[in-house]
């Protein structure tokens, strides 16, 4: 488990935190707003505005763009399959958090085996993107990038090969019988990795929101 | 035909749901190009600005500020504890749209019961919602409509 450095960890610990405050700061900006007439697209476009320009809701709005920037490094050090599961931590901290600080009240009996599920479900869509290799869209062999770090050993350029580093020994095995003997080197803009690392990009960059929101 | 109970939830379905539909519109409108990360935070900030100006990546964004929009219409009414959770109904609205409309290709031996769970777990947390009087946090559910309609149905349309 190479992957799961102080620096991501404390990356990770960074995103939870400024992602959870910031939903708490929303809803608690949300909370104090008056009642609001929605009855009509224009009642919700009104709330919509006032809403925002309240403080809490500012903060909140801002702690998100913060926790979107610490995603991105996160996301260049570690692979998305590890990186999934780690995101519905968020959700176990925003339950207990809204519990403790809003103290709204939680139905732990449903919400517990709830969370349970959400984490398993999110972690089990994590390791098949994990284990689809990007190239395998269109059915090609891995690269000789992939292989390399199929054996955990770290490539040369480390923010490339976020995605391939650490996989669990247990898939392993079964992913070798397609490698190939002798790799070949294959130019580096036709490197599966990139191509990885540009889906991330496009999955996260403009809207860490979709996965929290 | 919403009842007063089930409004927020279809409101924060359609409110993932963009979202949802905002990120496969980032994905389509940049097709194959790659964003260079050579120089990680401002070089690759750089090179991010250009692709800001394709309509599908504007769609997109524009998608997210809508949600973004709905989502305080949301927590307006749900308690955070439960609305939060049910935000990874995106990622089911994702792998099903990537699948689908990307014609993206899914590990449908992960996927599925991934999405499964994630679905069983939501449901699981709005059940804790739907026995309640009141909402968690003693915000008022939005008042019932005395013909039967609730207000979101009629704002949404």
């Amino acid at each position: 488990m190479g992957e799961l450095t102080l620096t991501s960890l404390g990356l990770l610990f960074v995103f939870i935190t400024l992602s959870s405050v910031g939903q708490l700061c929303m809803k608690a900006g949300v909370r104090g707003a008056g009642a609001t007439s929605t009855a009509l697209v224009r009642g919700v476009l009104r709330y919509v505005v006032a809403t925002v320009a309240r403080a809490a809701v500012l903060v909140g709005i801002g702690l998100y763009i913060l926790a979107a920037l610490a995603w991105l490094p996160l996301l260049s050090r570690v692979r998305l399959s590890v990186a999934y599961p780690m995101v519905s931590f968020s959700y176990v901290v925003v339950v207990v958090l809204s519990a403790a600080v809003l103290r709204e009240r939680v139905r732990w009996r449903l919400a517990l085996p709830g969370l349970v599920l959400i984490g398993v479900g999110v972690s089990l869509i994590g390791l098949g993107t994990g284990l689809s290799r990007p190239g395998s869209v269109s059915g090609s062999q891995p690269s000789a990038a992939a292989v390399r770090d199929w054996h955990s050993v770290p490539g040369p350029d480390p923010q490339a090969a976020s995605g391939w580093r650490g996989r669990t020994r247990a898939q392993q095995p079964q992913r070798l019988s397609g490698v190939p003997s002798v790799p070949e080197r294959v130019p580096r803009r036709r490197d599966p990795r990139c191509e990885q690392s540009s889906a991330l990009a496009s999955f996260l960059s403009a809207g860490q929101a979709v996965c929290y929101w | 035909m919403w009842s007063r109970r089930a409004g927020p939830f279809a409101l924060l379905m359609i409110c993932v749901a963009m979202g949802s539909l905002g990120q496969v519109c980032l994905k389509a409108g940049l097709g194959g190009d790659e964003i260079a990360l050579d120089a990680f935070p401002l070089g690759a900030a750089a090179n991010v600005l250009p692709f800001l100006i394709r309509p599908l990546v504007m769609a997109g964004i524009g998608l997210y500020v809508v949600s973004t929009g709905l989502w305080l219409l949301v927590l307006r009414w749900l308690p955070l504890n439960i609305a939060f959770p049910m935000v990874s109904l995106g990622y089911v609205f994702v792998v099903l749209l990537s699948a689908f409309v990307l014609h993206e290709h899914v590990k449908w031996l992960f996927a599925l019961p991934g999405l499964s769970c994630i679905v069983l777990g939501v449901s699981l947390i709005g059940l804790g919602r739907v026995d309640e009087k009141r909402s968690g946090d003693g915000e008022p559910l939005p008042p019932a409509h005395p013909s039967g309609n609730s207000p979101i149905e009629r704002s949404v349309r």
